[in-house]
């Protein structure tokens, strides 16, 4: 039974890896030959495909993706976490309605929205600049909804009513406290606005009209578009776009873990 | 292959007939020429500065915008438009085309960004013409005319009011590229001449589909897929069949429904999806003798798919005539703020002699206007790096010789991409369930086109 268990395993864990291992591998190979079969073993294209990614301003455009990654992750996770907070600890007028208001904006496609926030955007003067991209992070409803709930089940009231009494200020309590309390929840959120906002297509191709703040997913999209499809050279950028990805995943996988499985058994 | 003397003096005596011909009755100058009231001399060859309401090109200062997919091409015009035109400052960015409308269409609705220079690739042509986005180029500033360009292209450039709203990037007229090993196997001869002669009309292309498939054993077959056979038999069918929002579908589709079916049934077409992998991988595999080719297939979709298979490959006219495959338009944004430098630089990387020259020894572009090729003879005779993979076959005379004057365009509207779209949406079904015949498919295509289009008469 052990055994079949094993296999079974084994083949969940092929058929998972299997297009990550494909996608590493036919970044090596001439595009039209990705056609002729499955494409298992290495090929010698490589360095022609790397030169092809190169060739534009790939550096620029990785650097972009990392501003937009880390700097909407910082400013969701802050903001979602005091919504959180707010909702979950206090008690104050129309507390219900901002929690329900909060429930429906996340029924909402983005899509819907999206016109409108690009007008916003202009009248603010944001316009071809990275700030529309990160700023649509800062009132992200999943975020501060998770982090509601994170904070309900994690956080007691005793020790927030302790923490008054020792004298502490509610800026205090909310940095010293209530966030080394909610780190499984603040890291599996980080890691998923790290993922959304870095393989985000649609707002920066509607916001961006400036190549100069292209990023990652715009830029592999445009990669060898003329007439054809260079898919062997966006294979290989997509390689490179995945190493944050994976960097982050393992590091902070026990705490993800964590996360998810938070509040899952009540005690 | 070589051709004799004598057959070079009438090949070079048939292109001068010809562009003899284009030109009749074209009082206009050449590109770019304009009326003594254009403010810009546009364009940058000797017969465009003489109006005396010429601006000094170097008097024009402007940042342009233009969005386009093909980078290498701004990349080396924009140096030299930059010679004549120092101030100047073109800006591209680069916009895949299956993004391209709906970038605009969200900027032109959020009032942020519109470039200047906008591209019409032919899948979005009609919607984008019908938007009222573009500036009709014949009226001011621009003065251009469109008896300046070939004569085919003119419904491909014109919006449903019959404006003048984009000119033609590059000619896209096809023909069919076959491959030489099969033809000189099951024809008997790979040249060119020859092979045309065999396939005169589609009842001798599937009375010679028929034959090589049992000569093959139903190895080898005419054309890869049903989508392959539709560009063809559609592109030469261009007409009018849009008249606002009544849509003649069955009269622009039901023959070409019915050939494409008779030729389904009798098993000279194969079941591949165009563009994809398998597709792709047919060209080198050598099952199919045919594949329509446009101006810009030898590069990006010949010599791209069979990349060993330099001298494999000819190029001859379709049965029954040329068809148009592809193709690109450009426009001037209405609301530019700066038209007068965005028209300089069209009409110098489209229109005008240097710009033209240039695009089309760097790229292999052949211009949609007709003095092009009144002053560029050896361009044509030179031939291009392609030729070579095509048996060195003069592939730029072939297209201009044999394929341009029997070419019609299809005049753009909004409801044209859907009746495509609707196509590509049936076709695999089509080719799979083979007891669907051309009456049932027609009332399917009919349905889809309605579903789709559902503020238009289709009938």
């Amino acid at each position: 039974m052990r055994r079949l268990s094993y296999a079974f395993l084994a083949l969940i864990s092929v058929v998972s890896l299997l297009p990550f291992y494909l996608m590493m591998t036919m970044s090596t190979y001439y595009t039209e030959d990705l056609f002729k079969g499955l494409p298992l073993w290495p090929s010698d294209f490589l360095r022609e495909n790397l030169a092809t990614v190169f060739r534009s301003n790939f550096a620029q455009v990785y650097l972009n993706s990392l501003t937009v990654s880390v700097a909407a992750v910082a400013s969701c996770l802050l903001i979602s976490a005091m919504i959180g907070y707010a909702i979950a600890k206090f008690r104050f007028r129309l507390r219900s309605a901002l929690h329900f208001f909060m429930m429906i904006t996340m029924m909402v496609p983005t899509q819907v929205g999206l016109i409108g926030y690009v007008i916003e955007m202009k009248a603010l003067g944001m316009g071809n600049t990275l700030l529309p991209v990160i700023l649509i992070w800062t009132a992200f409803p999943f975020g501060a909804f998770f982090m509601t709930q994170f904070i309900k089940d994690t956080v007691s009231q005793e020790l927030l009513e302790s923490a008054r009494l020792d004298g502490c200020s509610e800026p205090g309590i909310f940095f010293r406290v209530v966030l080394p309390l909610v780190k499984p929840g603040l890291s599996t959120l980080a890691m998923l606005v790290f993922l959304w906002s870095w393989n985000s297509y649609l707002l920066p191709l509607v916001v961006i009209n400036n190549q100069k703040w292209y990023t990652l997913p715009l830029f592999i999209s445009n990669l060898g578009i003329v007439h054809r499809t260079d898919y062997a050279a966006m294979m290989t950028a997509l390689c490179m776009a995945v190493v944050p990805l994976l960097v982050i995943f393992i590091l902070a996988s026990k705490t993800f873990i964590k996360g998810i499985t938070a509040g899952s058994v009540k005690g | 292959m070589s051709f004799g003397k004598g057959k070079s003096r009438s090949s070079a005596l048939l292109l001068f007939i010809l562009f003899a011909m284009l030109l009749a009755g074209c009082g206009a100058g050449p590109a770019g020429s304009n009326t003594d009231s254009q403010p810009s001399p546009a364009g940058t060859d000797a017969g465009t500065a003489e109006g005396d309401g010429a601006k000094d090109p170097k008097q024009i200062s402007a940042t342009i915008k233009v969005w386009d997919w093909d980078e290498a091409f701004h990349e080396t015009m924009i140096p030299e438009f930059n010679k004549l035109y120092p101030n100047i400052k073109v800006e591209y960015t680069v916009v895949s085309n299956t993004d391209y409308l709906q970038k605009l269409q969200s900027g032109i609705v959020s009032g942020s960004d519109i470039p200047d220079v906008i591209m019409g690739e032919v899948g979005y042509r009609g919607k984008l013409f019908d938007l009222d986005i573009l500036d009709d180029l014949e009226g001011a500033p621009y003065n251009f005319q469109r008896e300046q360009m070939l004569d085919y292209v003119v419904p491909l450039m014109t919006n449903s009011e019959d404006k003048l709203v984009g000119i033609e990037q590059q000619i896209a007229v096809a023909g069919l590229a076959y491959r030489r090993d099969l033809a000189k196997e099951y024809l008997g001869t790979d040249n060119p001449d020859e092979i045309e002669g065999m396939i005169k009309d589609w009842d001798a292309f599937t009375a010679k589909g028929i034959e090589i498939k049992e000569k093959s054993g139903g190895k080898v077959l005419m054309l890869p897929g049903l989508l392959d056979a539709y560009f063809v038999l559609n592109g030469q069918r261009g007409m009018e069949y849009i008249k606002g929002e009544d849509i003649d579908l069955t009269g622009k589709m039901k023959p070409t429904l019915d050939r494409l079916f008779d030729m389904r049934d009798k098993g000279i077409i194969g079941k591949l999806e165009n563009g994809s992998p398998s597709w792709a991988a047919s060209f080198a595999s050598g099952d199919y003798l045919f594949y329509p080719s446009a101006t810009w297939s030898p590069k990006w979709q010949v010599a791209a798919n069979d990349k060993d298979g330099s001298g494999r490959w000819g190029l001859v006219a379709a049965p029954e005539g040329s068809f148009t495959l592809g193709g690109t338009s450009v426009s001037v944004y209405k609301d530019s703020k700066v038209k007068e430098a965005a028209w300089a630089y069209m009409n110098f990387c489209y229109l005008s002699d240097e710009g033209t020259k240039i695009a089309a020894e760097k790229f292999g572009f052949l211009p949609g206007v007709k003095s092009f090729y009144e002053n560029n003879r050896e361009l044509i005779d030179k031939g291009s790096e392609f030729d070579a993979f095509f048996g060195g076959q003069n592939l730029s005379k072939y297209f201009v010789e044999k394929v341009v004057p029997g070419v019609s365009g299809q005049p753009q509207t909004k409801y044209e991409a859907i009746v495509t779209q609707a196509f590509k949406t049936l076709y695999p079904l089509w080719t799979k369930d083979a007891s669907i015949d051309a009456n049932t498919a027609m009332s399917k295509y009919i349905d889809e086109v309605k579903s789709k289009a559902r503020d238009a008469n289709v009938k």
